[in-house]
């Protein structure tokens, strides 16, 4: 008890310093008014330094040492965010984040002055999830910023942002944010138990937290998806999703997320229907064509020289006289040559990397063709299927593809076909028993649910988007679409 | 997870109780078979192989040699080639006329059928001539090699031309069916592979040949959709008793016509009388006179062509009859009936000359030109 007494009390420099491990960077400052001093506690890289002078400094000095006392300071500082020492323990805290203990010794009274000036950068064009049409902006490293981003997007009472601090050594905010009228409940409530059970050091980005929530860890497959623009969550949230932010970490977690929606992008909304379907199919069956090309191809020239039609029997067996392997190795020797490539260009400087894609690319390939290394149709066969994985709008997905396709192709290259339907039979079996955030992820093909099919494979026009995707179990079912008297009336109707 | 990799280190060990490894440059990939009779009742057997060196001129290389059976000169092929000889991709197989005519093909095509890897939508073919000689010798236009030129041949003859269904799946069902018999086309080395004629069958023994333009009939009465051009004439007497005025100075009109669309109809009176009737649409597409194809000279048009077709038909009858040969399948007809249903081949060849076959062919003009 004693302890404990001692420690509320004694507030002086040596303690403060202590809790914050003897920081180089923490200033004392002490500010006399008449017979009273102020004491100013702050770490000097963390706060903006003309805001604590002006209004802080300049302040205490324009009153009177009689006014000076820590209600009048709680009422009269000209700063937005102030708040009351309750924890002497809490000083290092508040200091941590940017504000400034400010200490009366005269009432052993203290009270935090937000100053703090986070670094942050501006807002800017989306980078991974590149767009033709509609809004560019993307979500910055600061959670206050994102969540300012989409408040000013989405100007709805319902929209909620519960905050979560995660992190044993790193306190980190998490926030949950959903529009309360829409959302299925036991949704946020699963995500929050979850969330709350995560132990961690360090939440070091959202794709980490992304990976604490999985269902299952094991898999190839991103459960969540991951996005940096500010419409793609604002769809989400209004089908009845939840997304999740992190302090420090520019991409939001959406859960939960589905097969389909990996193959999704912002401009299938924006784009007109047909086109938005062509273009969707056209991303389904690159990864399709991704997985399978390659594979087929070996499977192919290895086993099953039958099903090759006779006007291309010729020129495959000519680009193939010369070559010294056996086709699982031709293959596999290229295909891990276009990912080196395309991980040496990720890891350059962007102008290494051009010239590196053309060498690599282009006088590498050419080289291995005429020198008889690989044949040129299997070059043709693997820059097609290196292409197709490139198409899928998420990163992660395509990463994931790019890698699903090294085991099919050694099934290929020990059993042929065969060895290909083992491949997708195991696939297709991880892929239905998979969920995310217990929402299976085949939905809406497996439970087949065909009310859903529009919003998952294809896009039909405007007036068939009548109700939420049932997928997500809204409670709001209805969606609010523009009356249809309304839009058939023309311009020289009589009113 | 221990479980699964441990299946999973398992189950690739398995590969070596997989396929054969067939890898596509290895294969001697044979695209036409052929088999000849020699004078010393042996076989020879002659394989077009695929060739993949891009440094050689020809994408083929042909070799052939003698045996009793089809195996037994597969064994002595396999001795001279440092490939696999396979036969997945198989496109046409040919015999010589004096072997389908004195040993019947049945017994040769009986192994491929057998053979998983032969498809059944692979080509018969008969050779006027030896075999070893056209697979050798003959041009093949802008094709890769002997067996894509013949495959594609045939492939445009039975779809868009008078040519019937030659695979094996066709011949070999055509064989086991009770009063049907196969026909196959005839082909002739002229420069390239020219299809002569149609070789005629009793069961799996060639008995003669029909034209191309009397196979027409067949095609017909089996109820295709594409059919060729036919072109027939009608002598000048004829249409002046019709009352069809033409230019002077001729002696007959020929007529080119498109049939495009053909119904039959079997009415079996009693096993030693049938009556068959056609009914016929046709597109007219050249006329060597002018006439003036008003609705009143269509129907005497159509009735002159029928006739002539008529004619044409029973004459194609008779001659089949001659050499015991009923492509039509007028024997599977009397045997659907069932007081007819115990029908065999030997009893069917018995009476099958003396059948009374009525035909009746009737000719319906659908268009004759843009002009009208």
């Amino acid at each position: 008890m004693n302890f404990f007494k001692k420690q509320a009390k004694q507030i002086d420099v040596e303690s403060i310093k202590k809790q914050l491990s003897n920081s180089p960077d923490l200033v004392n400052r002490t500010v006399t008014v008449g017979n009273k001093t102020i004491e100013l506690y702050f770490l000097k890289n963390l706060v903006n330094r003309i805001s604590i002078e002006k209004n802080i400094i300049s302040f205490l000095n324009n009153s009177t040492s009689e006014e000076i006392n820590l209600n009048y300071l709680f009422e009269h500082l000209p700063i937005t965010e102030v708040k009351e020492l309750v924890e002497t323990n809490d000083i290092s805290k508040y200091i941590l984040d940017g504000f400034t203990f400010i200490y009366l010794p005269s009432e052993k009274k203290g009270l935090f002055a937000g100053v703090g000036d986070p670094v942050e950068r501006s807002l800017e064009k989306a980078e991974t999830e590149s767009l033709v049409y509609g809004p560019k902006i993307s979500f910055t490293e600061s959670l206050s910023t994102n969540i300012k981003v989409l408040r000013h997007n989405v100007s709805n009472p319902n929209l909620v942002t519960d905050e979560i601090i995660l992190g044993e050594r790193v306190k980190q905010k998490v926030r949950i944010v959903y529009l309360n009228d829409i959302v299925d409940p036991e949704l946020v409530t699963s995500i929050k138990d979850r969330l709350n059970n995560i132990e961690i050091d360090d939440i070091m980005d959202s794709s980490v937290l992304a990976q604490f929530l999985d269902d299952n860890p094991y898999s190839f497959f991103p459960q969540y998806l991951m996005t940096e623009l500010p419409d793609r969550v604002i769809y989400s949230i209004n089908n009845g999703r939840v997304a999740i932010f992190v302090d420090r970490s520019p991409t939001a977690v959406i859960c939960p997320s589905t097969f389909f929606s990996f193959f999704e992008t912002t401009e299938d909304v924006y784009l007109r229907w047909i086109l938005s379907t062509v273009l969707r199919w056209l991303r389904m069956i690159a990864m399709v064509l991704s997985i399978f090309f390659t594979a087929i191809y070996v499977a192919a020239v290895t086993f099953h020289y039958e099903v090759i039609p006779s006007r291309l029997l010729v020129t495959l067996g000519q680009s193939r006289a010369q070559i010294p392997f056996p086709p699982i190795l031709e293959a596999l020797l290229l295909e891990i040559m276009i990912d080196l490539l395309r991980e040496a260009g990720a890891r350059l400087p962007s102008k290494v990397a051009q010239t590196m894609g053309i060498v690599g690319g282009i006088v590498l390939g050419q080289a291995m063709v005429e020198a008889g290394l690989t044949s040129n149709i299997l070059i043709i066969v693997v820059a097609l299927s290196a292409l197709s994985s490139f198409t899928a709008p998420s990163y992660e997905m395509g990463t994931a593809i790019r890698i699903l396709r090294f085991p099919i192709i050694i099934l290929a290259g020990v059993w042929g076909f065969n060895g290909i339907i083992i491949g997708v039979c195991f696939l297709l079996t991880h892929l239905l028993k998979l969920t995310s955030m217990n929402t299976p992820y085949l939905a809406p093909l497996y439970p087949f649910n065909s009310m859903d099919l529009k919003y998952f494979l294809f896009k039909l026009p405007k007036e068939f988007y009548i109700n939420r995707p049932l997928t997500n179990q809204t409670l709001d079912k209805r969606r609010l679409i523009a009356k249809k008297e309304k839009s058939d009336r023309d311009i020289d109707d009589e009113m | 997870m221990i479980r699964i990799g441990i299946v999973v280190i398992l189950t690739l060990m398995l590969s070596g109780c997989g396929l054969l490894n067939k890898t596509l440059e290895e294969q001697g990939i044979s695209t036409v078979l052929g088999y000849d009779l020699l004078d010393n009742n042996k076989i020879k057997g002659t394989v077009a192989l695929l060739q993949f060196n891009p440094n050689k001129p020809q994408t083929q290389y042909i070799i052939s040699d003698t045996g009793k059976n089809s195996k037994e000169i597969r064994q002595k092929l396999e001795k001279k080639t440092n490939h696999d000889l396979t036969s997945g991709q198989l496109r046409t197989i040919m015999f010589q006329d004096r072997l389908a005519q004195e040993r019947g093909i049945k017994n040769l095509l009986d192994t491929i059928q057998r053979d998983n890897t032969i498809g059944s939508l692979v080509y018969v073919a008969i050779v006027n001539g030896s075999v070893e000689e056209l697979v050798n010798k003959s041009e093949y236009e802008d094709a890769s090699d002997i067996g894509t030129y013949i495959y594609n041949m045939f492939e445009k003859q039975v779809d868009k031309e008078m040519l019937n269904n030659i695979n094996i799946h066709d011949f070999i069902s055509l064989y086991y069916e009770v009063g049907v018999d196969p026909t196959l086309p005839v082909l002739k080395l002229d420069k390239t592979p020219v299809v002569q004629s149609v070789a005629i069958f009793n069961v799996d023994k060639m008995v003669g040949t029909i034209s191309t333009q009397e196979n027409l009939y067949i095609k017909l009465s089996k109820g295709k959709k594409v059919f060729g051009y036919k072109t027939i004439s009608i002598p000048v007497e004829e249409l002046k008793e019709e009352e069809i005025s033409i230019e002077d100075g001729l002696e007959s009109i020929e007529i080119s016509f498109k049939p495009t669309y053909s119904k039959s109809d079997y009415k079996i009176i009693s096993k030693d009388h049938v009556v068959f009737s056609l009914q016929v649409s046709i597109e007219i597409n050249e006329v060597s006179s002018t006439i003036d194809f008003n609705s009143e000279n269509t129907k005497k048009v159509e009735k002159l062509i029928s006739k002539k077709m008529n004619n044409e038909f029973k004459s194609i009858i008779s001659k089949l009859q001659e050499m015991k040969s009923d492509p039509f399948g007028f024997g599977s007809k009397i045997k659907s009936l069932r007081q007819y249903s115990k029908l065999e081949d030997n009893e069917w060849y018995d009476i099958y000359p003396k059948v009374l076959i009525e035909t009746n062919v009737s000719v319906k003009i659908k268009r004759t030109g843009v002009l009208n």
